[in-house]
Parts: structure tokens; sequence; C-alpha cells
């Protein structure tokens, strides 16, 4: 916004919970991404599921919130027009990098959380 | 050279005059019905740093207590009830309510509103919370306090090895507290999304705004799994519903999943406004702008959202499957990561100062802090560390742990905060000579005290103890720490005596900007806060426009006056701040205070078991709360005014755009967090006791289909009805009886799918004490009844509205709350019914 001019136009693009969502995206599959996998991991224990399927369930779970993630990462300002957010917006830069940046700490976060299934048996108790 | 402003001086005779009547505040006794943001904020403080020094010295008790082997200074029963009193007022009566205190003094002049959008409901939660937490408080001196830690843990806080009214005050005042805290954060959500100034976009925001809009995001959705945890808690120990009682089905551990996915985001709720006060004073001791301001935001983003992560590491020793104490192991480290990159934000800051970084008191709580708290951090990760938590779970290690996260990470940048921002509340500055003084003294003494726990954990001491033995190795080290407490405490009552001797409370005669900071906070104020509400165009406004402080009081930015007669302020658009409404603000007011002395009797009388004065404290709440409301939607009586620079704005806005709708819809945010709590604790129950779910032996089967299927048609009509009365609401100045009937019968038709529910089951058998399965299809009837008692409230509400004749198409606030809340509740009890109906067949 440059001008007093501009004041004069009280709507605005994106809506707030496109912005949100958009500043958001990463911690918010980060979030989806733990609940699936604690879930999944506690129901197929506790059903006696099996160690197999709960591991393959982790990397299958961890595979398909990753991937996409990335492909935001990649073209983040195409994803940044999809929410709303126009090229040259006031602010734009700053908006793509909060996202860009909460993204890619989430994709860490994600994988992370993700490589336990490859190291860990899924079933047996700690201690 | 002039600049473009949007208003004229000199602004015409009376305007200031109008201004200051309609913001004066109440003198003598009436103060207490004061609501301005800067009485409230430092009533809050105050009251919270009474809390602080008052769990400090149950500490002081304890040190001493532990200072020698085999010391019975207090007895075994008494320690218990002051460990358990120190944390619990430490957390609930002192953290969050002195940072929701700091959010609701300093943010309006960090925004330069003239105030938060609701500041009866500021009122409302300072007196709850006062009323409250004295009186909670104050069971320690009967004997009544509780003991079962500030987590109370069952099966120990279970009426069978908890007997008497000592855990319930803690239930249910805790409880309490958290509505209060709840209030608190609707309005920082409300107020930092909707009140900025002109042009003051997101990417403008100061960095303590952003805390306290993630600090009351956070808010929203863990406080309400503790409130469901103290209920159920409480419920189980009153009526016998076996929640947690492994022999009906029950599980002991689903307190501690509901208790720590509340309690860990807690402590980044504590940490995460402290670290935005801190990224608020570096720059201007460093003068130089924050360095990574967006790095910033994407840490406290970041932390945010991975706190809700960790929960599960205060239950490594609990016998959860490995791989999942992997995924939260890994959560646990990764939130060091947002964490540091604050910490390299506020170095880098400093180093880049220029000439250099000044060293004054606040300067020296800043730099404390980033030592104790990276301590903490380093030995947080360790503890993230599954091996190393086995070893060292329950010990004083810790204990010295989590006093380094929350000390150095809250109670040093909240000193810094004090010698920095008194001034811009107080004639006087605190003295720096003390100041230093104070900070040795803590700085010193905290190490002194914790860092040796440290080692006493790792030498086996478990926390809790009333006392120990002779020969373990503990008897040294416990010394040092007892000494180091008492240093510790020197400097805070230093800090006492400084603030006794020099803080004098003013609105308009504060000391004028003394660290030349770049924040509007420290423009020019009155009891209006500032004289117009600036244009902003970058995030130190005071750096970059030098004049602003000249042109804000001089009235030629917007808004000078008030030009309802009344108070007011811009409320503007969420993303670029452009300006929407002008807001018509309540006054003063007896009424919150009222429905909050009628909400703490409630409570506490409850606990008590004295019932009828309970419902009578009730009834008070209720109709003070009705009085409150009834002249707060003015209706667009005065259609628009003049801001400046050609902008007219309405003075009443319905729907979307409006802040009551914004509230309204937080508190569903909040609703809903709590249903999906207790969706987790159904799902949770199942997975560890099938055996009592129906289609095992013995347990009464599932209702009929007709009846969940007549109870979903009910909440479909009552939401149809609803929608209808809405489309029947009558045009200004006309009647319309219709919108009346229509709006009862919505209500009555869902409180009859609410009845159908109950007795659905009811009529199978099933009794609410007979298992956990019993127990929890029953809470859904009662957390279902909860929000229809809100919404029939409401309803009866807003046909008093209609028939007083302040409710139509135009002035429909009221309505439309009623009615969001109406179709919020129809999906939580459609839910309900699938989750009920449906889950039992599916899993068997």
């Amino acid at each position: 916004m440059g001008s007093l001019e501009d004041l004069r136009n009280p709507g605005e693009r994106p809506g707030t919970f496109a912005m949100l969502i958009y500043l958001m995206l990463g911690p918010m599959l980060w979030g989806l991404h733990l609940t699936l996998i604690y879930g999944a991991n506690t129901l197929i224990c506790a059903l006696g599921g099996g160690a197999a399927a709960s591991r393959a369930t982790v990397i299958t779970a961890t595979v398909l919130i990753a991937v996409p993630l990335s492909l935001v990462l990649l073209i983040q300002r195409r994803a940044g027009r999809l929410f709303g957010i126009a090229d040259g917006r006031a602010g734009q830069r700053t908006y793509d990098a909060i996202s860009r940046l909460t993204g890619l700490l989430s994709l860490a976060g994600i994988l992370w959380a993700g490589t336990a299934a490859a190291i860990l048996s899924a079933c047996v108790q700690g201690r | 050279m002039e600049r473009d402003l949007p208003n004229t001086a000199p602004r015409p005779d009376g305007e200031l005059e109008t201004l200051k009547r309609a913001w004066a505040v109440p003198r003598g006794f009436r103060l207490v019905t004061a609501v301005n943001n800067q009485v409230i904020g430092i009533l809050y403080i105050g009251a919270a740093l009474l809390f602080f020094i008052l769990a400090g010295i149950l500490a002081l008790i304890m040190r001493t207590q532990l200072a020698v082997p085999e010391n019975d200074l207090v007895s075994q029963d008494f320690y218990n009830q002051i460990f358990t009193m120190h944390g619990t007022t430490m957390m609930f009566l002192f953290a969050v309510p002195v940072v929701e205190a700091l959010g609701v003094m300093l943010l309006p002049q960090m925004l330069a509103a003239r105030d938060l959008p609701f500041p009866r409901l500021s009122a409302f939660a300072i007196w709850a919370y006062i009323i409250g937490g004295l009186v909670f408080f104050s069971t320690v001196f009967y004997d009544l306090a509780p003991k079962g830690g500030w987590f109370m843990y069952p099966p120990l806080t279970l009426k069978e090895y908890s007997p008497g009214d000592n855990a319930d005050f803690w239930l249910l005042g805790i409880g309490f507290i958290e509505i209060s805290a709840i209030a608190g954060a609707i309005e920082i959500v409300v107020g930092t999304l909707r009140t900025r100034p002109p042009g003051m976009s997101l990417v403008r925001m100061p960095i303590f705004a952003w805390a306290m809009l993630i600090f009351a995001a956070m808010i929203m959705i863990a406080f309400p799994a503790v409130i469901l945890g103290t209920m159920l808690l409480e419920i189980e120990r009153s009526f016998g519903w076996p929640f947690f009682t492994a022999e009906k089905g029950g599980d002991p551990l689903l307190w501690q999943h509901l208790f720590w996915f509340f309690g860990h985001p807690e402590v980044y709720i504590i940490f995460l406004p402290a670290a935005g006060l801190v990224s608020m004073m570096v720059p201007t001791m460093a003068r130089h702008p924050l360095v990574g301001y967006r790095l910033i935001v994407v840490a406290l983003i970041a932390t945010g959202f991975f706190s809700f992560g960790l929960w599960v590491h205060h239950m490594f020793t609990t016998g959860i499957p490995s791989l999942s104490l992997g995924f939260f192991s890994a959560a646990s480290m990764a939130v060091a990561v947002p964490s540091g990159i604050q910490v390299f934000s506020w170095i880098a800051t400093m180093a880049a100062g220029r000439p250099r970084f000044r060293i004054t008191t606040p300067s020296l709580f800043i730099l404390g802090f980033l030592f104790i708290f990276t301590v903490g951090g380093v030995t947080g990760v360790m503890v993230a560390l599954v091996p190393v938590d086995f070893q060292v779970h329950d010990t004083y290690f810790v204990v010295a742990h989590f006093h380094y996260v929350l000390i150095g990470g809250m109670v040093f940048p909240l000193f810094a905060t004090f010698y920095y921002w008194t001034p811009m509340v107080s004639r006087n500055m605190l003295s720096e000579t003390l100041g230093r003084w104070v900070f040795w003294l803590m700085f010193v003494g905290f190490n002194v005290s914790f860092f040796p726990m440290h080692i006493t954990g790792l030498l086996g001491m478990p926390r809790r103890v009333w006392t120990y033995p002779e020969g373990l190795g503990w008897e040294t080290l416990n010394m040092i720490s007892t000494v180091g407490a008492y240093v510790l405490a020197a400097g805070v009552a230093l800090f006492v005596f400084d603030l006794f001797r020099r803080f004098r409370p003013t609105f308009a005669d504060s000391v004028d900007n003394p660290w030349g900071a770049g924040t509007l906070e420290w423009l020019p104020t009155d009891t209006y806060s500032t004289r117009s509400i600036p244009y902003v165009k970058s995030r130190e406004p005071l750096w970059d426009q030098p004049e602003l402080a000249r042109e804000v009081e001089e009235g030629r930015h917007f808004l000078p006056g008030a030009p309802t007669g009344g108070r007011e302020t811009i409320v503007t658009s969420p993303i670029d701040a452009r300006p929407q409404y002008v807001i018509r603000m309540p006054g003063p007011g007896w009424m919150p205070l009222l429905a909050a002395v009628g909400m703490a009797g409630f409570f506490l009388l409850l606990t008590v078991k004295l019932v009828v004065p309970a419902v009578l404290s009730g009834i008070v709440m209720i109709v003070a709360c009705f009085i409150w409301a009834w002249k707060l939607d003015h209706g667009p009586e005065i259609p628009s005014v003049e801001i400046g620079a050609g902008v007219r704005l309405p003075t009443y806005m319905a729907g979307p755009l409006s802040h009551a709708w914004w509230a309204m819809v937080v508190l569903i945010i909040v609703a809903s967090s709590l249903y999906i709590a207790y969706v987790f604790s159904y799902l949770y129950l199942w997975v560890v006791s099938p055996e009592v779910w129906p289609a095992a032996a013995g347990v009464p089967g599932l209702p009929e289909e007709a009846w969940p299927v007549s109870a979903g048609v009910l909440v479909v009509a009552g939401s149809a009805l609803v929608s209808a009365a809405g489309r029947l609401l009558p045009r200004p100045g006309r009647g319309a009886r219709a919108f009346a009937l229509l709006l009862g019968l919505g209500a009555i038709s869902f409180l009859a799918a609410l009845i159908c529910e109950g007795l659905s089951h009811w009529q199978t058998g099933l009794r609410p004490t007979d298992s956990a399965y019993g127990a929890m299809v029953y809470m859904a009837s009662f957390l279902n009844l909860q929000v229809i008692a809100a919404c029939t409230i409401l309803a009866l509400y807003a046909i008093a509205r209609y028939f007083a004749g302040k409710l139509d198409t135009e002035r429909r606030v009221n309505f439309d709350n009623a009615a969001l809340l109406y179709y919020y509740a129809a999906m939580q009890m459609l839910l309900g019914l699938v989750l009920l109906h449906g889950f039992p067949p599916l899993a068997s």
C-alpha cells in the first residue's frame, strides 16, 4: 500500500483465511503428518497389525505429504498466486519468504520424524 | 517540507475536550469500573506480580526445608501442598496472566489503537482472575490446597487417593482461570488483526504483535484440552464416571495426554511473547532494525506449531511404542531450530548495533536471558533424547532444565520489560543503578540455585521429595541451591523496593521515549491513547518519520477527535490494514466486575458443594452479562464519520467484517478444539479398552437407529429454522413476529435433539458410571448441553432485543452471533451422532 489514496478502498485480496493458509501451509502439513503417523502407529500396534504394516503406513504418509510440500517449495511464487497473492503486491516478497521458510522447516520436521520408521521397531516398547 | 497528512491543523475548538471526556478514567472507588487498557493492564500486571512473589515465598520455604537432610521445618503433607501451589501459581496465576496483561497494556499502544476491541471483556478477565486467584491461593492457609503436583496425575488425584476438597479446588479453580485466559485470547486475536493503524500491514506489524497473535492462537487450541481434562477428572471425582479408572475401562494416561497437550505448548505460550518483547527491546538498544524480521516471524509460527508435537516427550517412560517415541523425540529436537533462529537473530542485531549495543538494565536482563535460556535449551535437547530422558525423568535434572527454560526464557525478559516499558506509564523511570544490582543478584542467585540441581538430579535425587537422608552426596549441593534461592529472592525484593520508590502511574505525563525507540507505543499519549491514529509506512515509524510524534499530537493523522461523542477506534482490514469502519466501544461499568464475582462464586461454591448459592451466583453472572451486553450494540444511529484523508467510515458493521463476528469465530475455534479433544479421548479409551464398548458381552447395545436419525433430523430442522428466522428479520422500524417464532422453534428443536440423544442411551440401560464407554457417551451429551445452553441464552437475548426494537435487518449482530453458534452446535452434534452411533459397529 503506497499512498493515502489507497486507503479509500476498504476491500483487500487475498482474504485473511487464504493468507493464513498460505503462510502456514508447511506447518499444517507437518501437523497432519504427525497426526497420521502417530495415530496409525498407535492403532496398528494396539490392534496387533504388526510392525511391517505400521512401518509401511509411516513411510507412505511421509512420502505422500513430503512430495507435494517439496513441489510447493519449488514453485513458491506460483503457489502464492494460487492463494491470491498477486505479483508485485505490497509485501508479496515477505509473504513468499515466510511461506517458503516455514515450509522448509516443516519439510525437515516431516522427514526427520519419518526416518524414525527406518530405524526403530514399530511396536516394541522402548523400555 | 510538510507531508501529505490525513488531517489539517489546527484542529477545531472543543475536539480535544470531547476526546478527553469520552475517555475519562473514573476516580476514587469507581476506579474498579474502569476499562481503559492502561488501567486494566497495570492492575493485571500488579496482580500477576503479587502471585509471582507469593509463589516465590513458597519456593523459599521448600528450599529451606531441603537445605539440610532430614529436616522437619514443614510437615510432609504441607510440603506436598506448597510444591503443588508453587507450580500451579507460577504457571496459571503468574506466567500466562502476566503475558496477557502485557498484551492488554502494550498492544493498543504499539498499534496506536485507542483500546482493544472488547474493553469490558478485558475487565471481566482481570477481575475473574484476581478474585479466583486470590481465593484459590488462600487455600494454602486452610489446609485445603491441592497436593497432587501441578499436573495432578490420576489415579493419585482420584477421590479414593485424594479425599477432601483439595483437588477440587485445583480442578474448578484452574478451569475457571482458564476461561479468563481464553477471554483474553479472544481480545488479543481480534485486537491484533483488526485494530492496527492504517498502513500497518502484517509485514509491518511489530514482532510483539506477531508473538501475541500466535500466543493467543495457541491458547485457543491448547487450553481446551486441559479444560476437558479437568472436567473429566472433576466429574469422575464427584459422580464416579470412570474416565481414569482402569477396572472400568478408563485410563490414567488419558489425563497425561490431555494435560500435556496443553502443558507443553504452555511453555511456548509463555516463551513466545517473552521472545517478542526481546525482539522489540534489542533493536532499540542496538539502534538498528531487527536483523531477520522475516526469520523471526517464521520462527514464531514454526515454534507455535511444533510445540503441539511435543507433548508425548513428557510421557517417554509410560510404555509407549518406540516408534511413536521416535516421532516425538524428532519433534522435540526440531523445535530447537526455530528457537535457535531467534537467538542468532538477536545476537546479529546486537552485533549490528551502531555505535554499539547499549548496556542498560534491560540489556543486562536480555543478555542474562540469552545465556540462561540457551543452557535450558541445550538440556532440553538432552531430555528430548529418549535414553537420556529414561535416566533423568522425575529427577532434579528436569527441575533444573525447566527452571532454566522458564525463568531464563520468561522471567528475565519480563524484568527487562519492566525496566524498559515502565517509563511508558510512569512519571519516573526505574533506577538504573538499583536495576543493575537487581540483575546481578537475580542472575547470580538463579545460577547458584539451579545449576547444582543438574548434578543432584544426575546423582539420583527425585523431584518432590519432602526430605532426604544423609550420606547420598546431596547435602552440599542442596545447601548451595538454597543459598542461591535467597540471593535470587533478594534481587526480586530490591526490584519491589525500587518499584514502590519510583513507579508513579500516569496517562499523560510519562517519560518521553527515553530509549529512543522506533515503535508507536512511545508516541505521546493520554487516557485516549494517541491524539490521532498514525498512518504507518514502515516497521519503525518513529525512526523513519521523525516528525510523526508532533503530527500525531497535533491531530493531523486519523480520527483526531471523538466524532460519535463516545469511545471509538478504527477497525482495519486484517492483512493490509485498510480502514473499514469505526468501532464504538463501551466505557466504564460495574457489570464486568459483577459478572466476574458471579462466575468466581459459581465455581468456588460448587467446589465446596454449596449447590444453591453456586446456582444463584451463576444467575448473577448471566444477568450481569445481559445488562453489560444490552448497551453494546449501538446500531447505525450515526451512519458514518470522517476520519481524515477523505475517508468516511460507517460506525456500525454486521457480518464477517464485524469484530463481533470475529470474536464468535474465535470462540467457535475454542469450542471445536474442546470437542476434538473429546473425540480423541473417546477413540483413545476405545483403543485401551475395547472390551467395554458395545458388542462386548454384558455391555448394553446401541439404541435403535430411529433415535439418532430423529436427533439428526431435529438438529437439521433447528438449523433451518434459525436460518429462516434470519431471512425474516424485520426492516428497521417494522415488526415481523414470525422471526421470534421461528428462532424460538429453532431453539426448541435443538433442545429436543439434545434430550433425544441422551434418552436414546438411557433407555438401553447404559449408565455413565458403568464403564468408560458409558461415561464417554454421556460426556458427549454434556458437552452438547454446554453449547446448546449458550445458544439458547443467545437466542433468548436476540428475541428480547427484537421485542425491544433493537434487532432488524441492519442492526443484526446479536442474531448473527447466535446463528453462527447454532450452526457450529449443529456440526458438533451431528459429528457426535456419527461417532457414538457409527463407530461402535464399525469397530466391532
